[in-house]
């Protein structure tokens, strides 16, 4: 068993109002650079929808992440073989128009006009070429169009569904859709460090963050194709690429990531999970059905005895084990079943967990009253507007029992509260609904209480990141034991 | 500094006689000079120099050996004389024959005129051999080495028959040298000391032997013998193969990366809006 730290996010989709508070947080921080002006580290897409940059989920396209090629991990935009070959032109990159050309207004127009009749208008600028531009696209383009025949319906997920599902899902009055914040997932087994022919990205041994070393980055742009995420940018300026720091300077000093302290919806929590990296190729390799389950086999219980040892051999300090335990994406994740990985079948084993968010039941309008179809909330997870076989396309790698279970147990816990609070539905039902959804009374209270009440503290579980011991790996700190008191750029000369 | 200033100090003591000293005529002589003249015999192409401070004066000759071409354009009248007893083969600019040189070299002809007359150096008339020629194509194209690693001809000449690439168009068509040179002489003369300034630092240190001067008079004697005219211009073919090799190689990345990524949003609002 070789235990390590991770930091892991859960995001609480039920709660996402798309307000992109965390993209303009983000944004504001670290791509409001030249050359970074394409950059969302953080964005959040309306699905069904196409995203950014566009279709990213179509690996049939964009090569990104890992496939099984004879029993054995393979990389599917590049190889040994294929690396020099493609070194200069890598034949499966985005183009910028996928991204979309990023663009300002000219804003001093309004005030230099001379006085006219009419109203002095801004007009686009491209922030790439600096000349008038056609909008043709943008960063959320889905949520901009409105869901447009184009843009939602061309949804890669969609591929899964029937088409009598399809053309439902799009029916007027029955319309849904939902919001999808994104971030780097600083995968266990990150496709983007596996590509990278320089080795400038890794993965930080105190808490998994992936990073690219910007000294030793090349700019081969690798990790752009590698990555299923598309969360790999290249600069156009600096000419090497970028990607979520997942604000480590602020990590380091116990903040949580600008996205997550932002996040007006409060659906971000972060905490460590310890995990067993030695079963990481096994697993990132198993079929596609146990992918989930597999995955959570390889995080390990922070209060087992023997992981706690076996932690501290591989020298995480105990503070580091005492976060791990205070998870709120471990709970989510392992001790509930809420949390679910973005689109497992990319076998990068992502440690950004999503929990799958409801949607009304279909419901029809009947003169005046508004009336549900059903009587059964519980059983209708089926019968959601949202189709589960949607849901389950990008949670759950086509498998829609772990979406199912998930979206099952917030109904339970939901009814149970209802019981609790409103009074209309009796505790037998509420127990029996509990029971049903493989939940207890405790545990319901618990993700309720996480769920709406969390505060601050509760939802971010900084583990200390201990950097003075990162730095005595690679600096001795005896060095200057005992030797002169001062830094000299020249020595003293005794004349 | 004080170390670099004398390494210079001793390289420039240590610099080849000749900068600062007499020119060294005979060594000039022997090199430039020998291939078409004589003292005391005619040369190969030029006149016999014996006693040619005589014949002439050295305010004339001074400025004629520093450059032939100019005086022969001035229309100078023993100039033209001079031409027509050369049969038409003009003398060139000799690199690196300034008026120190020229007086330099005149007053060693002068000291060798009453000497024992030499021998006129031998042309040989007899008829080449077809292997000769097809050697001496081979020395001009560069299939067979120059013994003393001189370049090819190729590198720089063309003729009218040496392949449809042709050669270099940096020195003239040699086709018809022959011809220009007025035979073999002229030929064997250049060949044994080519006297342009290009040809002359190479083929100095790198000199053709006998055997290799003979079989190239050979191959160009026999390029003028059956040769209509100069060599065809092969730029433009050079240039449509260019273009030929472009588009074939940009077939082959088409077909080799034929599954490359191409774009992914323009393409689905196409498709959308048909």
């Amino acid at each position: 068993m070789d235990v390590r730290s991770q930091v892991s996010m859960l995001f609480h989709m039920d709660k996402c109002i798309g307000c992109h508070t965390c993209s303009i947080a983000c944004k504001n921080i670290w791509t409001d650079r030249k050359g970074t002006e394409y950059m969302w580290w953080n964005n959040v897409e309306t699905k069904p929808g196409t995203g950014y940059p566009t279709r990213w989920e179509d690996q049939l396209n964009y090569k990104g992440g890992w496939e099984v090629v004879d029993g054995e991990l393979q990389l599917k935009s590049t190889s040994r073989s294929k690396i020099i070959p493609n070194i200069f032109h890598n034949p499966s990159m985005p183009t910028m128009d996928d991204y979309y050309e990023p663009w300002t207004y000219k804003y001093s127009d309004l005030f230099d006009a001379p006085e006219g009749d009419d109203q002095p208008t801004a007009m686009p600028i491209s922030m790439v070429t600096g000349e008038y531009i056609d909008v043709k696209a943008g960063p959320n383009w889905d949520d901009d169009l409105g869901g447009s025949q184009v843009y939602a319906e061309n949804d890669p997920n969609l591929e899964a569904l029937t088409p009598e599902l399809r053309q439902q899902m799009f029916e007027i009055e029955r319309l849904a859709f939902f919001y999808l914040p994104r971030m780097c997932n600083h995968c266990l087994n990150p496709a983007c460090v596996a590509a990278c022919p320089s080795g400038a990205l890794y993965k930080r041994g105190e808490d998994g963050i992936v990073l690219v070393n910007q000294k030793q980055c090349r700019g081969w742009r690798s990790c752009v194709p590698a990555c299923p995420y598309k969360k790999v940018y290249f600069n156009w300026s600096t000419g090497k690429s970028e990607k979520c720091i997942l604000c480590y300077p602020r990590l380091e000093t116990k903040q949580p990531p600008a996205c997550h302290h932002s996040c007006v919806g409060r659906i971000r929590y972060l905490g460590n999970v310890l995990y067993d990296a030695s079963r990481i190729e096994e697993i990132a390799g198993c079929p596609e059905n146990e992918l989930i389950s597999k995955q959570r086999e390889l995080i390990l219980d922070p209060n087992d005895p023997e992981v706690i040892e076996a932690a501290k051999a591989n020298g995480i300090p105990d503070d580091v084990i005492t976060s791990a335990q205070q998870s709120p994406t471990y709970k989510f994740v392992m001790e509930w079943g809420l949390g679910l990985p973005l689109h497992p079948e990319f076998r990068t084993l992502p440690m950004l967990f999503y929990v799958p968010p409801l949607s009304p039941v279909l419901s029809s309008r009947n003169g005046e009253a508004t009336r549900n179809n059903g009587t059964d909330l519980l059983h209708e997870v089926d019968e959601a507007r949202v189709p589960i076989q949607y849901l389950a396309e990008i949670f759950g790698a086509g498998n829609t029992e772990p979406v199912r279970y998930a979206l099952r147990k917030q109904y339970a816990v939901r009814m149970w509260r209802r019981h609790v609070t409103v009074g209309d539905v009796d505790e037998a039902t509420a127990k029996a609904a509990l029971v049903e959804a493989d939940c207890t009374v405790d545990q319901a209270e618990a993700i309720y209480r996480l769920t709406s009440l969390a505060k601050y503290e509760e939802r971010f579980i900084i583990p200390p990141t201990h950097r003075e011991q990162a730095m005595e790996l690679l600096k001795d700190p005896m060095e200057n034991k005992q030797d002169t008191g001062f830094g000299f750029i020249e020595p003293p000369i005794r004349v | 500094m004080r170390l670099l200033s004398t390494a210079l100090i001793s390289l420039l003591t240590l610099c080849p006689p000749g900068f600062s000293q007499e020119p060294d005529a005979e060594a000039f002589f022997k090199i430039q000079c020998v291939a078409c003249h004589n003292i005391g015999s005619p040369g190969i192409l030029g006149p016999d120099l014996a006693g040619v401070t005589e014949r002439q004066t050295r305010e004339w000759l001074v400025p004629f050996m520093m450059d032939p071409p100019a005086v022969l354009a001035s229309g100078d009248p023993y100039a033209q004389e001079l031409l027509a007893a050369a049969n038409n083969v003009q003398m060139i600019k000799i690199p690196g024959l300034d008026a120190a040189m020229a007086n330099a070299l005149l007053d060693y002809i002068e000291a060798q005129s009453g000497a024992d007359p030499k021998p006129a150096p031998v042309v040989e008339t007899e008829p080449f051999t077809a292997e000769e020629i097809n050697s001496g194509r081979e020395y001009f194209t560069g299939a067979k080495s120059l013994e003393n690693g001189a370049p090819a001809c190729t590198a720089c000449h063309t003729t009218y028959d040496i392949g449809s690439w042709g050669g270099g168009r940096l020195g003239p068509d040699l086709t018809h040298v022959s011809q220009r040179l007025q035979g073999r002489a002229g030929l064997q003369a250049w060949l044994t000391m080519p006297a342009s300034a290009v040809m002359t630092p190479i083929f100095s240190k790198q000199r053709l032997t006998k055997s290799e001067i003979r079989d190239l008079v050979a191959f160009l004697e026999s390029e003028n013998e059956k040769s209509p005219s100069e060599a065809p211009a092969v730029t433009a073919s050079f240039f449509s193969a260019g273009v030929i090799v472009a588009i074939l190689l940009l077939v082959m990345f088409g077909l080799i990366w034929k599954n490359r990524y191409r774009s992914t949003r323009i393409p689905m609002v196409e498709r959308a809006k048909r």
